[in-house]
Formats: C-alpha cells, structure tokens, sequence
C-alpha cells in the first residue's frame, strides 16, 4: 500500500509539474507579451499617435481602429449584441473606429470580472461594470493592470477636463490614493439627476384620508400612525389584513437612522446590511453598529416595530410578485422604493412621499445625499493599443448630446437619424414620442431595444434629457398618458431635496489598508447581518445586547471604524 | 483449463521479480488495453491534473500578472489565516453535519427502497413507484432550488403549509438556521433516493432463485428472506458504495447550497466551498481560497485511505 | 393429521406474508405520494394564476386556469436559444462521455491489466483532488476554449464515479474465461473488446448514456465560468438568469430611474408568472425521454446485472 501510494504521488506530482511547465511557460509568456486585446494588425500603434483626429469632434480616428469593448447586460435586457441599436451603430459610423464586444450578463458580474483580471484577459475598454474601489486598489494600485487617465485626459479629453474642473469633487471620487485616475464615473449630482436616484418612503395617502391623519413628521407619529394602520382597518374590509410596512425595508433603517442623525452611506441595500458600513453622525465618520447608544435604540425600535405585528413578517424573503399581489389587494401602508410604479401598473395617485422623520434624539431633518458620483464606469485596460481612442469615445459621453442620445436617441429631423430610425418629436401633451413600427406597443420598449442602451448604460453625465428644456419643463396635461410617467418629478423633490446632508464619501485605500479592510469586514459583515436579523425578529433578546458588542470588539470592529475615519479626515484635508 | 495453469506456472517460475511479468511476452498483449484508455487518460492529464499545478498559489500571494511562477511566495500565511478565522469551526461543523445527515439517512434509504420494490407483487404498482421516485433526479440543480425555494415560503409555500397543520410555527423555511439541514438533506434525499435505488434492484434481479426457494421450504418468513437473501446479495455493493460515499464527505459541493443560501440562515448554510466560492470568485482572493481548497482535499485524501485501509481488512471488496 | 398440520403452518405464513405486503405496499403508497406531488403541484402552479399562487390557494388543482405563463415562456426567445444549445451540448457531450468511459472501464477491469491499481488510483485520486477554479479557468483559457461551444462538450468527458460503476459491471458480468477463450482463438485484445465486450455492453452504455446525459443536461457551473456570450448559454443558465431576477427586485428599486424600474417590474412580474413553467420545461424532455426509455433500459440492466 505504502509503495502503490508513493509511486501514486510521484507519478501525480510529476505530471502535474510537466502540465505546469507547459502552461506555466505559456502563462509566464502571455503576461509579458502584449496580448490581443482585440487590437489586431490594424495599421497604427500607440507609438504613432498620428491615427488620432484631433482636429474636430468626428470621427475620432483616422486609420480603421479596433476597440474591444466589454459592456454589462442588463438582465431586463435581451437585446444581445448592441450592434443591433441605433446608439453603437451611429457611433461606429461617426468615429470611425470598429468595437467588438464583450457581453457580461448582470448576473454573473462578480465572477466574471473576477476571473478576467485573475486570467489577466481585460478587454481594451470596460463600461459599465461598476468597479469597485477595492478592485481599482488591487488590480490597478497593485497590479497595474489598468491605465492611469490623467495624461489623457489633459491631452485628449477636454470635455472630462472641464468638467473636473468645475467639480473637483468629481475628479477627487475619481483619483486613487497614488494620484492616478483610473476610472471614469457616472456623475449624477446635477439637480435633475438627484430625483432620479433617491429612495424613500411612500405612505398609503387613501389610508391616511380614511383614518384623518396626517403624514407622519417624527418616529413616535410614524409609530403611532403604523398603530392606527394595523388596527383601525383602513382598507376598509374588516379584515385585520393590513401590513403597515413591507416592500423593501431597507429603506425603512434609512429613515430611522436618519432621525437619530446619522447619515447611512449609499445605494440601497437589504435591511440588516448597512449597520457595518461607513455613515456620518454629526459630521464624523463612524461605524452605525459600533456606537452602542445609536445602534441599541435602533435595534429596540426595529423590533418593536416587528414584534408588534406592524413590519411584514415575510421582510427577508419577500418577492416582487408577493408584494405585488398585497398590494393589488390593497394592504400595505408604507412601502420603499424609487416610486410607487413599482409595484402596480395604476394607482400611484394614492401614495404620497414620506418625508425625513426627527426623534427624541435629533430635531433636525435630515437625509442622505444619494451617491452621486459612481466610479467605476469606464476603465482602460493598460495593455491597450488605443488608448487615445478609447479617451475620446469617453470624452463624448461627457457631453450632453451624449446624454440625449444614450437614453432617446436623435430628434427626429436630425442628420443623426440612420436609416430605418425614426426619431423622437416632443408632443405638447404626451411628452417625447416615437414613431413605434411593428411590433412594439410603447415607447419604452422601442427605445431600450432599438435605439439607445438603458437609460444610464454610459458612463458621464446621467441626467438623461439634461439640456433639453423643453423635456425638464414639461408637464403632461392631466390625466394624459405621459401624466402618470411624469408625476413623479414634482413628487421627487417634494420632502427630501431639502434636507440632503452629507454622506461618507467615495474613497480609496492603498493597498495594504485595503486588503486589512477587506479581511475585517468579512467576518463582521457576516456576524452584523446574522445578529441583526435575530435581534430584530426577536430570536435573540435585546438583552443580549452587550455581549453582542462585546464580540464585535474581538472582531476589531474599532480598528475598522478608526480606518473609515483616517480615509474621512485625508478627504476632507484634500478638499480644502 | 489444464493448458492454463500449465503456462502460468511456467511464468512465474521463469520471472525472479514480479515485475518483469509485466514485460513478458505473454503478457505484452494486455499493453494494448491502455490503447482503449488512451482518450480518458489524455483528458485527465489535461484537465484534472493540468490545473494541479496551481494550486501552489495557495503557498504564494497571487498577482494575475506575475502570474502562477512569479508571485511572492508566503509559505503557511493562508493556512494560518484560515485556521485563526472566527467562524472556522463553524464551517467544519455545518460541512460535516449535511454530510453525516446525508449519510444517515440517505445511505439506507435507496437499499430499503429496493428491498420494498422487490417484494411487490403487483407490477403496474411497481413500475409506478418506481419511476415516481426516480422521476426527481432530473430536475436541475437551478429548477430544484426553485422550487424548494417556493415550498418554503411562508404564507404559500406547500411545505410551510402542511408544517404548520403539526403545530409548527409558520415561517419562512427557509430563514430559520436551525432548519437548514434539516431541508437541504431532506430535499436532497427526496430528489436521488429513487435514482440511487435503481443500483441495488439492478442487483437484486440476480438473487440466485434456487436460495429463495430453499428459504421458503424452511419457513422463513418474508422479512426473513429480505434480511437473509436480498440484503446479503446486495451487501458488496453497499460496500462500494459506503467506502465512496464516506471518502467524500468533505466534498459538499457549493452549487446547490448558493442557490439556497440567504443572509438569515447563513450561520447554517455557509460550508467550506461556499466560503470558498463568496471569497474567491466573488471577492477575488485567489490565494487564501486556494489554500482552503488544499486543505480540504488533503483532508479527503486521508479519510479515504483510512476508509479504504479498513474496508480491505473487513471484506474483500475494496476500491 | 399431517396435512391439517401443514395447512395451519400455510395459512400463518400466508397471513404474515398478506401482513407484509399490506404493510410494505402502504409505506410505499405515502412514499409515491412524498415523490409525486411536488411535481404535481409544479404542474398545477404552472397552470394557475400567479396571484392565485402566491396567496397559498392552489392545493389539489390549478386556480384561475391560464396558459400565460407557458405562452410567456414560448414567447422568451433566451429559453429557445438555450433549449437548442442544451441538445447540442448533451447529444455531443454523451458521445464524447461514452467514446471515453466504457473503453476505459473495460480496460480496467481485466485483471491481467498491467499496473492495474495504479492506472485505477490514477483516476481515482481526482475525485478527491483538484487544481482549484482559478488553474481550471487558465487551462481552458489557454487552449483557448473560453466562450466556445467545444469546452462545454469536452470539460467533463470523465466522471470517475460513473467510470467505476461501469467497471465494476464489466468486473462482474463478463468473466475471464471469455477473455481467455477469445485469446486462444487469436483475437489481440482490441478484436476482444470490438467484437465480444462491446456486444455484451449494451445494459452499461444505457446507463452511462443516461447518468452523463443527464449531467449534461442539468449542469449550470461549468457554462457559468465558461461562458460569456448569452448566445451559447445552456438552457439551464437561462433560467438561473431568470429565476434571479424576480429576486434581484428588490435590490435594484432604489438605484435606477423610473423608467428602467418600470421595465424591470415588468420583468420581475414575468419571471415570477414563468418560474413553475419554467421548471417545468427545463425538466420534463428529459422525464419524458426516460419514460420511453426505461423499458428498454431497465430490462437491459436486470439481464445484464450490475452484480456487486
């Protein structure tokens, strides 16, 4: 047995070193030869930057370019390749430069973005991908894997100069703690853009009429109003079947957190998994989960709120066709989300906007700026041949025009049109209109399946109709069927746009401190997100609390927090 | 016959050392068996043990493009760290106990399946149970998460449903750590216990007729004779069985516990390949989740030795 | 005298064996009813009205009848696309599984096979060891296999746990002696394998053909990691693609504008009306291909018997 299992290991290990020898040579060998990328035999090289127009907008290149561009695909979108839209196919046309592209489903992001910067197999471009921070501190800070764009920009790029230039903040969120900037983002701060992206609350207003009460102002109203939801039967069909809270109550800690001051850090997310991320109180940087008295009079109200019969038993696990089908029923009182027509096809009439709540522990309202600046859109692979070509492509879709035509497309009388494309009018009453051809029943489809990638598919500026005055100003006459797509815009900034405070910003890490965060959190995110749940369901009583905290400290949740502030103090050092 | 031993005899008494039979003459013809092997062997090298030889970056701290050979090497620092993990034990345990669960239950079932199959009489009820229950095996690991996924809900979900007829408190499942096993092992006993069975009635069919009838003529009940004939016909291929299944108790694959895995029951649910998986190609540390697949299959290796030492010492068959 | 004694003696072992039965052939009953409805309801769900079913009131037959869901699902062009490149992938990938295994296993079922244990610790060893996703991802990529249909076929050409299983059929139902006959007649050991193993084989390749077959037709790891283009997703990805995204709902609400959360609502609302009709059609082909064929196969596996 012994001789059969030694022969057995050599005879595995010897192989295994031969294969190794013959990939390994080959693996060695493709990191230092530049690999195709897509750029083929295509005349002109990075050394002879003379293939670059730079005498005006179009095109962009003046020898037949090849650019291999990976995009993400949006799930709800099956359009396949983008050749097949408007949007690419003017493009190609007007720069002059080819792209083959590289589709990654959504969802499959994080493995396949994984994999190719493990298998070293980047693609010249990638838009889209949201790259995160840590990635850009492992992949470009450690690995340079990506090409620093400060260079290009100055020398190709002027629109995404001045724009940085009239944002510092912009171009701050954008550059790595070594001073490169490796990633363009969208940038969604200008006024416009800020309605879009904002979650909130959305109270039942028929609910409200029926019991005379008025939109909550503090956390007790809000309480009190939820009591009178469950027991004073406002659906009307003596059934005790209301559900006060459902859909999405991670929008329901924002507001709670928001009353006690303190600002939770951006996107969205599910219920137990903010508590470990980065917020601000009171101008300081701090971890929600490490500051007992904040976090125990979250835990205490959350579960009241559960326990009590006054939050969807089903919060963890609710889908989208059980929260529709209650709310065809009409039994939700307050729900989450970016506007109501998620949930239903009609009635958005009924549902007015939660404004931020104050408390026994903060008068002031207050709510989160939405993250305006996402990084991460459009990064340079550093084995790319082209790179001035990529810059200038990135360089339009910071442009307005660029934002028009990334979410409509053209106008229709302009000498953009292609062949077979209508183009938007502006009708007084419906708002843009497209000519739809068989087989399409509404603009929407029309435009993300032929014309344009969803709507903030690009990186830039992201206030779609930015710039068109008559689209900002428009509102449809009542009861047309733009009104119920347009009613929102009003509603948007109602109640939130002027409490916006500060939030933890974007920021970078070097290296060592990044992968140190990475190593910490893991534990932490897990043990928070488990804790949370049981405190708030009332699996784990709330006494105990302290050993909670206790067992947070011996997963050094300080020093994480002290990380979180040291990035906050050099942020705000870097403003000045 | 008497040819044969004669020329077997007169091999071995031509050979000094065993293992120049393998080259004798009379046993070169068997050389070309490993012609027939040829394209199975080409695939292993290629793709089993071609990748063998990254799993050294479990001792080195990987770079995409200093590649396998040109990354720094750091020895034992991901073992250390995945030993020194908080919830390390954790892990282990919830591994080992779907595993064992696994085991317990599921190991018996198929062979008593089999046992009951065999004894109907009636053959529309045979044929019947018998496709039913192998009927499962064909959902997809994506199609069966789904649908364990809406059984466990809570206000409409079959399972939930007939679970709180017993007095149990209506929930969703599938958020309840404590009930994790319990439906992961459940589901998947349910889905390849007719599947497995299917072994042990192939087999049956070969109890020697002429036993049964002996049985019989002495008075042995049916249970009797399921106990002294069907199951001692059966007990090699169990053997088999038992060593594999044992060997592998460690390799719980990750892909159908993702598809059921949430935050709530997380404490249950995460096993060593999904750690793995949520590290390693969702967070990008290749190197640390390397090492924990090292260490794993180092741990494999040795129980199925150990297995295998012990089967050879109690029964002849042996892997 | 005697003969009363045998009768008494007959009749309880005949009731005992009515007990047994009775009992045996209930247990069995709630066995067939744990196994079947499941599948029933699957059935019955992917009739009704999707409201109807997320409010719990479809229990014994489907409520609000409709055909939506099926029309959704035919309507889906994803699910056709990964329909044809799931047949494609099995039929190919099965012969490829079978072109491998059963030469191999024959091969190592001879006892006469030179440094036999090592060649069958040889594949052995893989089941419990292997290089890891990333070594794995490079290997196909450096064949540049990556995003072609090929690698989904070749990937796994070996199971070992199969290939044991059909050694040990070869191990016990074809006995040496045939082997040592064929050898006195003249045949080299290729003739033997063509023209007396592989006629004999017939119960084995059924089995393999099923157990790869269905492997192939439910895998959904191996297109995941090596697979780009949505075009040449298996049937299997599609519907994980799907069945995700009525979950991802939630996660997304908040980050969009309105008109793209309008879209995805709506597509949110059909993968949910989809999800039983999908699993439905993901599965049932296969169900339905081994009804068919279980005749003939098991017949094959009694007669041929896979002894231990």
């Amino acid at each position: 047995m012994k001789k059969i299992f030694s022969l057995l290991l050599i005879i595995a290990m010897t192989l295994g070193l031969l294969a190794g020898c013959g990939s390994g040579g080959t693996s060695s060998d493709s990191t230092s030869v530049t690999k195709s990328t897509g750029s083929t035999e295509e005349t002109g090289g990075s050394d002879t930057v003379g293939y670059i127009n730079t005498e005006s907008q179009w095109p962009i290149v003046n020898e037949p370019t090849t650019l291999k561009v990976t995009l993400l695909q949006s799930t709800a979108d099956s359009v396949g390749d983008p050749m097949n839209r408007w949007f690419w196919q003017w493009i190609t046309e007007k720069s002059g430069i080819h792209f083959e592209f590289n589709l990654i489903d959504e969802s499959a992001r994080e493995e396949k973005v994984n994999l190719m910067f493990a298998s070293d197999s980047l693609t010249d471009v990638m838009m889209m991908l949201s790259i995160t921070n840590d990635e850009v501190a492992k992949y470009a800070g450690k690995e340079q894997m990506l090409m620093p764009l400060n260079d290009l920009i100055d020398q190709y790029a002027p629109n995404i100069a001045s724009w940085f230039e009239q944002y510092p903040e912009v171009k701050a969120a954008s550059t790595y703690v070594d001073g490169n900037i490796y990633t363009l983002p969208i940038d969604s701060s200008l006024e416009y853009g800020q309605f879009y992206y904002t979650l909130r609350g959305w109270i039942n207003q028929e609910w409200l009429d029926v019991l005379n009460l008025e939109v909550p102002q503090t956390l007790d109203e809000f309480y009190d109003t939820m009591v009178a939801f469950r027991d004073n039967d406002p659906n009307g069909n003596n059934l005790q079947d209301e559900i006060p809270i459902s859909f999405e109550p991670g929008g329901l800690n924002r507001y709670i957190y928001s009353s006690m001051g303190v600002m939770l850090g951006g996107g969205l997310m599910s219920l137990n998994d903010q508590s470990y991320r980065p917020a601000i109180l009171n101008g300081e940087a701090m971890i929600p989960a490490n500051n007992p008295e904040v976090y125990l009079n979250y835990l205490t109200f959350m579960n009241k709120l559960y326990s009590e019969g006054l939050m969807d038993p089903d919060t963890y696990t609710l889908t989208t066709t059980q929260v529709q089908a209650k709310a065809a029923d009409n039994t939700i009182g307050v729900h989450f989300s970016a506007g109501p027509h998620a949930l239903m096809s009609a009635g958005y009439e009924n549902w007015i906007s939660l404004a931020p709540l104050t408390s026994e522990w903060n008068d002031i309202k207050q709510w989160p700026t939405s993250v305006n600046i996402t990084p991460g859109a459009f990064v340079i692979s550093a084995d790319c041949k082209y790179p001035e070509a990529a810059i200038r492509l990135a360089d339009w879709l910071f442009t307005p025009e660029a934002a028009m035509y990334c979410y409509y497309g053209p106008p229709q009388d302009s000498e953009d049109l292609l062949d077979g494309y209508e183009g938007w009018w502006f009708d007084g009453d419906q708002g843009p209109v497209f000519n739809l051809p068989e087989p399409y029943q509404d603009n929407l489809s029309y435009m993300i399946n032929e014309v344009a990638l969803l709507a903030s598919q690009h990186p830039g500026i992201a206030a779609p109709s930015w710039g068109i005055q008559e689209i900002m100003d428009f509102s449809p006459a009542e009861g047309s069927p733009g009104a119920s797509q347009h009613w929102r815009n009003s509603m948007n900034s109602q109640n939130i746009k002027d409490y916006y405070t500060e939030v933890f910003p974007n920021v970078y890490y070097d290296v060592e401190t990044n992968d140190r965060l990475k190593e910490l959190e893991v534990p932490i995110a897990d043990y928070i997100k488990n804790m949370e749940a049981r405190f708030i369901t009332g699996s784990e009583p709330l006494s105990n609390f302290d050993n909670y905290m206790d067992q947070l400290k011996t997963l050094h949740i300080d020093e994480m927090e002290q990380i979180y502030k040291d990035a906050y103090a050099s942020y705000q050092e870097a403003l000045k | 016959m008497v040819r044969e031993t004669t020329r077997l005899s007169k091999t071995s008494r031509k050979s000094k050392a065993s293992k120049s039979s393998l080259f004798n003459k009379a046993n070169l013809r068997y050389w070309q068996l490993y012609i027939l092997m040829i394209p199975a062997i080409v695939y292993m090298v290629i793709f089993m043990y071609g990748p063998m030889y990254g799993v050294q970056i479990a001792f080195r701290d990987f770079s995409a493009r200093a590649g396998f050979w040109n990354s720094p090497w750091v020895g034992l620092t991901h073992f250390k760290r995945f030993l020194s993990y908080p919830d390390f034990w954790r892990i282990m345990q919830n591994t080992l106990s779907i595993s064992l669960l696994n085991l317990v239950f599921g190991f018996p079932l198929p062979i008593l399946l089999a046992l009951m199959l065999n004894e109907v009489r009636n053959r529309m009820f045979k044929k019947t149970v018998q496709m039913a229950t192998y009927l499962p095996y064909f959902i997809s690991s994506v199609a069966f998460a789904g649908m364990v996924t809406l059984f466990c809900d809570r206000n409409a979900g079959m399972i939930t449903n007939i679970l709180t007829l017993f007095g149990v408190e209506r929930s969703n499942l599938l958020s309840v750590p404590r009930y994790f096993h319990a439906i992961y092992v459940g589901s998947y006993i349910w889905q390849h216990t007719g599947y497995t069975s299917v072994l042990y009635i192939a087999s049956l069919s070969n109890v020697d007729m002429s036993i049964v009838e002996a049985a019989r003529v002495d008075g042995a009940s049916r249970l009797q004779k399921v106990w002294h004939v069907d199951f001692q016909c059966l007990k090699p291929t169990i053997i088999i069985q038992l060593i594999l299944s044992i060997g592998r108790i460690l390799t719980l694959s990750y892909d159908r516990i993702l598809l059921l895995q949430n935050d709530l029951n997380m404490e249950t649910s995460d096993i060593i390949s999904t750690y793995v998986y949520r590290l390693g190609l969702i967070g990008g540390q290749f190197s640390y989740t390397t090492a924990i697949g090292l260490f794993n299959n180092v741990i494999n290796l040795i129980l199925l030795v150990i297995v295998n030492a012990i089967a050879r010492k109690y029964s002849e068959t042996s892997v | 005298m005697e003969q009363s004694i045998i009768t008494s003696r007959q009749r309880k072992s005949w009731t005992k064996d009515r007990l047994f039965s009775l009992i045996n052939g209930t247990l069995l009953l709630i066995i067939l009813i744990i196994v079947a409805y499941p599948m029933y309801f699957t059935i019955i769900a992917s009739l009704s009205d999707p409201l109807e079913t997320a409010r719990g009131t479809v229990i014994f037959f489907p409520k609000g009848f409709t055909l939506e869901a099926y029309k959704e699902v035919f309507r889906e062009s994803q699910v056709w696309v990964g329909y044809g490149n799931t047949i494609y992938y099995t039929v190919l990938g099965t012969i490829v599984n079978l072109i491998c295994t059963i030469p191999t296993a024959y091969a190592l079922s001879h006892k006469k096979l030179p440094l036999r244990r090592t060649a069958t610790w040889f594949f052995m060893f893989t089941m419990y060891f292997s290089g890891g996703i990333i070594p794995s991802y490079l290997v196909i990529k450096n064949m540049n296999l990556l995003d072609t249909r090929t690698v989904l076929i070749v990937c796994s050409a070996v199971q070992v746990y199969f290939l044991v299983t059909a050694r040990n059929y070869y191990d016990t139902s074809i006995p040496e002696e045939i082997y040592e006959a064929a050898h006195i007649d003249g045949a080299s050991e290729l003739k033997t394998f063509w023209q007396i193993a592989l006629p004999l084989s017939a119960p084995i390749i059924s089995l393999m053909i099923l157990y790869y077959a269905v492997m192939h037709w439910n895998n959904y790891i191996n297109a995941f990691m090596y697979i780009t283009d949505t075009d040449k997703y298996p049937l299997q990805l599609v519907l994980r693609k799907i069945l995700l995204m009525s979950s991802n709902m939630g996660q997304i609400a908040g980050t969009l504008d309105d008109d793209l959360m309008a879209a995805y609502a709506r597509k949110a609302l059909m993968a949910e009306t989809m999800k039983y009709s999908l699993i439905f059609i993901a599965s049932f082909p296969v169900m339905i291909a081994y009804v068919f064929v279980q005749k003939r196969f098991m017949t094959g596996l009694t007669a041929g018997a896979v002894k231990g």
